[in-house]
């Protein structure tokens, strides 16, 4: 019983995330696809909920639905014209885009399939400690150059923004 | 720096000070009242729309012939018996004259208050009453007698 | 966390359900819960919103030297039911011009944002609806639902000052974002926990003891730009550009009308409620008394009427700074676009962050 109940509940998450994601790659109206693209990152999330990766998940609403999301409807917003479905979503050839994305599919199914997947229960991080432990330990360096990039995208924005002289 | 840091201190001190003026008359006493139930007592020289006692009228038109803009109506007939009514100073006056129709157009008033100053009886005078508006110009004329004949 | 959860409320169903279905496996009880849980804070914000709504009104008066309203009931105390049965009765209008779904969908997701946070406070001893490790920075996160239902608004509504708003909304609550997570940053490293229950353990024993005292003047510091920063973000005067009735109507619900007009403006009321109860849990103590003890400890430490003493306090504490933040809306004119932006660059986010430095050295030395 308590089975049927947690697959349900995942099934469910499932199902929002790829019905989400199917409105994100198939609508017409941008807008819409980026407001899809919340019940995708929110579907995910609950996935990383399920999986017990607690902090993954909280960051990932973080990140994705208050950063990024947020970023790619401030970027719709302002692109001119974007009401216009023509410039909005334009159809491109699609013999193809269809081919290409079916190997991909497959190509990701054969991976999915083959990969020998660690099953260990849930997994125990140990909470923010441990995370800011390894961040700063074991992972520094991969930490540090994270830190560089974003500040060379933000300086480069920046010299983007600034008036010329 | 110290610009920078002064701005600071400045700004939330200005806040603070504002929130001691609000928060003085959030304990005052309120200046406004609940207007239907309770209403501000007039000063006795406000001129609000013209009320007549005519009992005291001794139809002698002066009102009608000093508006200056014509809004009261005086019509009378010569009565069998005289009325006697009693003047500002205690004298009695004489009636001869039956009002048969005494109206006043206050939405052409200017609330000027001549009628009254002149008035030997002071029957007609200027009310209190402020609350003056209505549907119908119908309804701005005041009829204070009407006979009909 | 969802395996220690669900045990957690195996046990306490069945230490205090009089009757339990025999076999209905706990998982049921889990999603019955949610729902029972999901009502009553439903209810309860509600009610605060309803009831803050009629409480603005009347202090607005009060600090323009006016009555406010006081026909309905005693004081007008129910001038606020008045209210809600005239939105629910009125016409529910979707302009021509709207993006219908979205217009309609987006109420509920600035709604949603809001009650998602009430699952995490500590309304008291052991009473909060969860207990969550990541309490702090799960707030943070379904917060953010916010500013995506405000854009959604602004869009759906089809409406040029809708539009404006929804964006200024959304640059403003991104921006001051920022200070308040270094803010909660600065607390998460004094209390080294996310969990709210935890933090407001640590401010146990009296006034002092409280985070606020705890670096002076550093605390009190992060305390002001929480503050700040926080009636930034739940759009208050003197931080009300998204809506500024004089320049764009209503800002991002200029359109909306009847009941959904109705969620938006209980959504401002319940997030004042929440950013003021995020505040008492980091710096004034949560549900923790002023005094050095409890008055109704002697009854046990976790007795009904205990728990109930630590909700009077934390109730006492956020209407306090409710009310301060209508204070301050009453007292202060609206900042200009760029005024608002120039505070939290220059002003919130490098005292935040100094702030952050100078109490990291303290706890070092």
């Amino acid at each position: 019983m308590s089975e049927i109940i947690y697959n349900t509940i995942f099934y469910i998450f499932v199902a929002l995330v790829i019905g989400s994601a199917v409105i994100v790659a198939f609508s017409r109206n941008i807008v819409h696809s980026a407001f899809a693209l919340l019940v995708t990152f929110f579907g995910v999330a609950g996935i990383y909920v399920f999986l017990g990766a607690d902090f993954l998940a909280i960051a990932q609403v973080v990140i994705y639905v208050g950063g990024i999301l947020v970023l790619i409807l401030f970027a719709v917003m302002l692109t001119s014209k974007i009401t216009d479905v023509k410039l909005s979503n334009p159809q491109t050839s699609p013999y193809i885009a269809g081919p290409l994305v079916f190997l991909i599919f497959v190509g990701l199914v054969w991976l999915i399939m083959t990969t020998p997947w660690q099953v260990k229960g849930t997994l125990d991080i140990g909470g923010i400690s441990a995370i800011g432990e390894a961040l700063l330990g074991r992972y520094l360096l991969a930490f540090e150059v994270s830190a560089v990039l974003l500040l060379g995208a933000l300086l480069g924005a920046t010299y983007l923004a600034r008036k010329s002289q | 720096m110290v610009r920078y840091f002064s701005a600071i201190v400045i700004g939330l001190l200005s806040v603070l000070k504002g929130m001691a003026v609000t928060v003085k008359y959030f304990f005052s006493k309120k200046v406004t009242m609940e207007y239907p139930d309770q209403r501000w007592k007039m000063p006795d020289r406000f001129r609000g729309k013209v009320g007549c006692d005519t009992n005291k009228c001794i139809s002698c038109l002066y009102c009608v012939n000093i508006c200056p803009v014509s809004c009261i109506t005086l019509e009378n007939v010569k009565a069998e018996i005289p009325a006697v009514v009693t003047n500002l100073e205690g004298k009695e006056m004489k009636r001869l004259k039956n009002i048969t129709k005494f109206e006043v157009d206050i939405s052409r008033c200017i609330f000027c208050g001549l009628c009254t100053e002149g008035c030997p009886t002071g029957a007609i005078y200027m009310s209190h009453d402020y609350e003056i508006s209505c549907y119908t110009r119908k309804d701005m004329v005041y009829q204070w007698v009407k006979t009909k004949l | 966390m969802l395996k220690e959860y669900i045990e957690a409320i195996k046990t306490f169903s069945e230490q205090n359900i009089p009757f339990t279905i025999k076999g209905a496996p706990v998982e049921l009880w889990y999603i019955v819960w949610i729902f029972i849980f999901g009502g009553v804070v439903l209810g309860g914000a509600m009610l605060f919103a309803g009831l803050a709504s009629f409480a603005e009104r009347r202090f607005a008066g009060f600090f323009q030297c006016r009555l406010g309203p006081n026909r309905v009931g005693p004081e007008g105390f129910f001038q606020f039911i008045a209210d809600g049965i005239k939105l629910v009765l009125k016409e529910d209008l979707i302009p021509a011009a709207a993006d219908k779904m979205l217009f309609r969908a987006a109420p509920y997701v600035v709604f949603i944002g809001t009650l998602g946070v009430f699952a995490a406070l500590p309304f008291s001893k052991s009473l909060g609806i969860t207990n969550l490790n990541l309490g702090l920075l799960y707030i943070f996160a379904i917060s953010s639902l916010v500013i995506v239902g405000i854009i959604m608004a602004g869009w759906g509504s089809g409406n040029k000052w809708s539009l404006l708003g929804g964006m200024r909304s959304a640059a403003q609550i991104i921006s001051y974002e920022i200070p308040i997570g270094v803010v909660f940053l600065t607390m998460i490293m004094i209390t080294s926990t996310m969990n709210m229950q935890e933090i407001v353990n640590q401010q146990g024993g009296g006034l002092v003891n409280w985070l606020v005292f705890r670096y002076p003047p550093f605390t009190l510091f992060a305390f002001l730009i929480y503050f700040i920063a926080a009636m930034a973000e739940v759009n208050r005067t003197p931080f009300d550009l998204p809506e500024a009735e004089s320049e764009l109507v209503g800002g991002f619900h200029t359109e909306y009308s009847g009941m959904r007009f109705a969620f938006f403006f209980m959504a401002e009321y319940a997030n004042m409620f929440v950013v003021s109860a995020i505040a008492t849990v980091l710096f004034l103590g949560g549900w923790q008394s002023p005094l050095p003890f409890f008055i109704l400890n002697i009854f046990g430490d976790y007795s009904i009427l205990a728990i109930i003493e630590g909700f009077g306090w934390f109730i006492t504490k956020v209407l306090f700074l409710v009310f301060l933040m209508m204070w301050l809306r009453w007292t202060l004119p609206r900042y200009r676009v760029d005024q608002l932006m120039a505070v939290c660059w220059k002003v919130l986010l490098p005292l935040s962050f100094a702030n952050l430095l100078l109490i990291g050295i303290w706890m070092i030395l």
